[in-house]
């Protein structure tokens, strides 16, 4: 039986329920440093990096910071809303999207190109978001992967977005090839840098608890006074706004997307498992998860052409297959990712 | 667009409207029951339609007598995912669920296409390739069969939710798993039945819809989103609703083909899919009481 | 339908000790027990939340203890399930609205008497004398039961936990929600039940009505064993022990 707190005249009831979700928070078994200082070297490690590996290594690490950016800004509504969802590729693509079109249509240039891929990014996710966040969690997450496949449609159909075909994204520049890798990877890295901080701030703000809230108990956060559906929406709006960003950088990485590949559940895919495995909910999980993901599927790729099964050779599928099946080991046994397993959540209910 | 044409359409689109019925009940069956969205039900729609076309194509079987076996398979491969996967996922918070069957999409997804590749199939229909003239209008024998086939399934399960004492017992599990459990039905056991019935219905889902469609496995997103569409319209708990709200989005689809170019119906049917989550928001988003 | 017979037959259900608890390092009941006399009826009183409706569910066994045990007559029945139990004749009455609200008044009573489906004869028989002890539900049998009002989804609940003539009756707050006048016509069910010899735990807020009807009174607090009589030594004490409640 849990002991009641005397009520106080002078805190609101939204302040109790928040100072509970505070205290479930602060059961960690880690010295509060471990988590700040693993952050800097991972991104202080990528910081320096880009300026010494070789152009192999180098686009691998640029695909960790996309992965980075985009699964901060994911985690805040799929992890500390605790509202699981496969719409990495919407935002994502929809920002790409409005870059590569700026791109063609008016000549814009990249940097002029991230504020109107994340606003683009943004109206979509207003759409989704009014449509959709209203529901049951679970309905949420079909709808983004229904979602998905209708921008899909969508893109494929609109002559002026290159329909099928797909859009150039040219940088107008007079660098080489090694010096456009490094704006590409340095852009994603400061993006990576303000996503991170942007986690970090919201993890110890009341908006961070109130998302908690909602993950543990949505019913009795909104009885207590949480402002349910306005904070999910802001949740899914920030990590669309970085989830576009990201996606402008990759469209001028790239220099050609078309609507199958960009609004795919496989980018989906790999950002839910960097969150699932760097820890849910945390703000250090997706930097810890972006490079386990990126360095596994890089070693599946090498390694499976040379696997053989039975005699026969194993086709690039297998790579899926693996990350598939690590996604539902991870679903059964590690639910809290890595930092999971090293901080502890007293679990206290919000009892109403 | 004259009357035949609209006639045409309307009697092509009830036919494959009536296939949607079937392809969406396993998904509906699932959620309503066992509260579980089932993200991996395409994957085995597809899976069940390429392992058809291996046995129709490849091996020359008939393709009626070969939906029986690819249904029977379903049912099997879904007590054993019950058992090694989806007991211990539905302890779990929604989240979990959603992780562990979006797993088992692309874990089913990706053995597709291994074995299969991504290539386009289509299912040799042999003697059901007749179109059958009716006046100016002509109806493949293909869909009528699927669609009189998807109907007599879909009237069975009805009658045995409605009529039996153990289709009662399912739909009290449904409202109720407490007081369920108090009247001495074994939910657990149960549950797994209905899970496996509903991953047998995807993989008839699957062979009924290749007979009247070409198919391909890195496209099956599309029918989870066709099949989610159908259980929106149609509420979950009601396999004749569901059958209706499938002829619904078929006659819709062709109907609305003929007004506009192709590829806007798929917008026409989502718009369709936005204003009928306005109005159904209550029965999305409502909590279920439990009385113990 | 009920024979005095009932009264020899029935066993005695006992709490032993029972420690339990929801989440893993919850106490909600701490090293509680009691008995429930065949034929008579035990209540179990308390205030809010000092675990009489959780001894109620370990005693059905919708939560199993960790430490002590539930035994029935002879048999340990502590890791029994609800059905398992059902099936030695332990009925529970639940707390709130407990019937199938899709489900026709017809079809909750046949899944009350789920197990008895083998047997189609003697459950179509269990369904009439049900609808024959609660005559007003006779005519509306094909009704949906979401559909009754209060007090006939109560008489529909009573006919469930009836309907295959329980040994032990397990009634979980039955006045809670109900306006003062339908409490009046549970307790007239109650007593009915009473006169017909069975064996009846009775958990409620509402005090004075359930002393009123008990044999036997145990009271709980904060989890634990607080006092416990016959019915007599309590009729005295009532309005301190309300005060007392209340006042926690």
């Amino acid at each position: 039986m849990s002991a009641e707190t005397e009520p106080q005249a002078t805190e609101s009831v939204e302040d109790i329920a928040l100072a509970g979700a505070r205290a479930t928070y602060r059961g960690r078994r880690l010295p509060s440093w471990v988590m700040p200082v693993i952050a800097v070297a991972i991104l202080g490690g990528l910081g320096v990096l880009g300026l010494v590996t070789d152009m192999g290594m180098l686009t691998t690490l640029t695909t960790v910071l996309f992965y980075m950016v985009i699964a901060q800004g994911w985690n805040l509504l799929g992890g500390y809303g605790g509202y699981l969802n496969f719409g990495a590729a919407i935002f994502a693509g929809s920002g790409a999207y409005a870059a590569a079109w700026l791109a063609n249509e008016w000549g814009w240039t990249m940097w002029q190109t991230f504020l109107p891929a994340g606003f683009a990014a943004v109206l979509v996710s207003l759409v989704l978001g009014y449509a959709t966040l209203r529901l049951r969690s679970h309905y949420f997450a079909i709808f983004t992967i229904v979602f998905t496949f209708l921008a899909m449609v969508v893109v494929k159909n609109t002559p002026a977005l290159g329909g099928s075909l797909g859009l150039y994204a040219f940088l107008d520049t007079d660098l080489d090839a090694r010096g456009m890798a490094l704006l590409f990877y340095y852009s994603l890295f400061g993006f990576a840098v303000l996503a991170t901080l942007i986690a970090y701030l919201i993890e110890h703000s009341n908006f961070g608890y109130a998302l908690r809230a909602i993950s543990e108990d949505e019913p009795a956060a909104q009885v207590l006074g949480v402002k349910t559906v306005s904070v999910k929406l802001r949740a899914l709006v920030i990590g669309a706004a970085l989830g576009g960003i990201a996606g402008s950088v990759y469209a001028f990485q790239i220099g050609y997307i078309e609507p199958a590949g960009t609004f795919s559940l496989d980018l989906a895919l790999d950002i839910v498992l960097v969150c699932v495995i760097g820890g849910l909910a945390t703000w250090v999980g997706p930097l810890i998860g972006s490079v386990i993901v990126v360095v596994l599927e890089q070693w599946l790729r090498v390694f499976v052409p040379r696997m053989e099964l039975f005699g026969l050779g194993v086709p690039a599928e297998a790579n899926r297959l693996v990350l598939g099946i690590l996604l539902i080991v991870f679903a059964l046994f590690i639910r809290r990712g890595i930092v999971g397993l090293f901080v502890e959540r007293r679990g206290r209910r919000i009892t109403v | 667009m004259s009357l035949r044409d609209l006639t045409q359409a309307l009697i092509n689109g009830s036919l494959l409207g009536g296939v949607y019925g079937g392809v969406a009940m396993g998904l509906s069956l699932v959620l309503g029951v066992l509260r579980i969205v089932n993200l991996a039900h395409s994957a085995v729609l597809i899976f069940g339609a390429l392992v058809y076309w291996e046995l129709v194509n490849g091996l020359g079987l008939d393709p009626l007598l070969m939906i029986v076996p690819i249904a029977v398979g379903g049912y099997l491969l879904g007590l054993v995912v019950h058992r090694g996967l989806t007991q211990y996922l539905a302890r779990e918070s929604d989240s979990t669920v959603l992780l562990g069957f979006f797993g088992l999409m692309v874990v089913i997804e990706s053995i597709a296409i291994m074995v299969w590749t991504t290539d386009t199939r289509t299912v040799n229909i042999g003697y059901l390739s007749q179109v059958l003239r009716f006046g100016d209008i002509g109806v493949p024998l293909a869909r009528i069969v699927a669609a009189a086939i998807t109907l007599a399934v879909l009237v069975a399960l009805h009658l045995f939710l409605t009529r039996t004492l153990t289709g009662a017992a399912i739909r009290g599990m449904a409202e109720n798993p407490d007081v369920a459990t108090l009247v001495g039905i074994e939910v657990g056991t149960l549950s797994r039945r209905i899970f496996a019935v509903g991953i047998g219905l995807a993989a008839f889902g699957g062979t009924v819809l290749s007979l009247v469609q070409s198919f391909n496995p890195q496209e099956h997103v599309r029918w989870l989103a066709w099949a989610f569409l159908v259980v929106i319209l149609g509420g979950l708990g009601s396999a004749m609703r569901t059958l209706l709200a499938g002829v619904f989005v078929g006659i819709f689809e062709t109907v609305v083909g003929l007004l506009v170019p192709f590829q806007y119906t798929y917008l026409a049917l989502y718009g369709l899919l936005a204003v009928a989550l306005l109005v159904r928001n209550e029965g999305l988003g409502s909590v279920r009481l439990r009385t113990i | 339908m009920t024979s005095p017979r009932t009264v020899a037959v029935a066993p005695e259900l006992v709490l032993d000790a029972v420690t339990a608890g929801y989440f893993d390092h919850d106490i909600v009941l701490d090293g509680v027990s009691m008995r429930v006399t065949p034929g008579k009826v035990t209540a179990v009183l308390g205030p809010n939340g000092s675990g009489k409706s959780t001894s109620l569910r370990v005693m059905s066994g919708f939560l199993v203890p960790r430490q002590g045990k539930v035994t029935l007559g002879d048999e340990d029945i502590t890791q029994l399930n609800p059905g398992e139990r059902l099936a030695r004749g332990v009925a529970v009455l639940p707390q709130g609205r407990s019937v199938f609200p899709q489900l026709t008044i017809d079809e909750n009573l046949r899944l009350g008497a789920w197990q008895l489906r083998k047997d189609k004869a003697r459950l179509e028989e269990a369904v009439e004398a049900m609808l024959d002890r609660y005559p007003t539900l006779r005519p509306i049998r094909n009704k949906p039961a979401g559909a009754l009002s209060g007090g006939q989804a109560r008489l529909l609940e009573f006919a469930r936990t009836l309907i295959l003539d329980p040994k032990v009756l397990l009634i979980d707050e039955p006045s809670v929600g109900l306006a003062p006048v339908l409490v009046d016509e549970v307790y007239e069910e109650l007593g009915r039940l009473k006169d017909e010899g069975r064996t009846i735990l009775l958990v409620d807020q509402n005090v004075q009505a359930a002393v009123a009807i008990a044999d036997y009174v145990y009271t709980l607090a904060y989890g634990r064993n607080h006092l416990e009589g016959a019915r007599d030594q309590f009729a005295g004490e009532l309005d301190g022990l309300i005060k007392q409640w209340l006042s926690l």
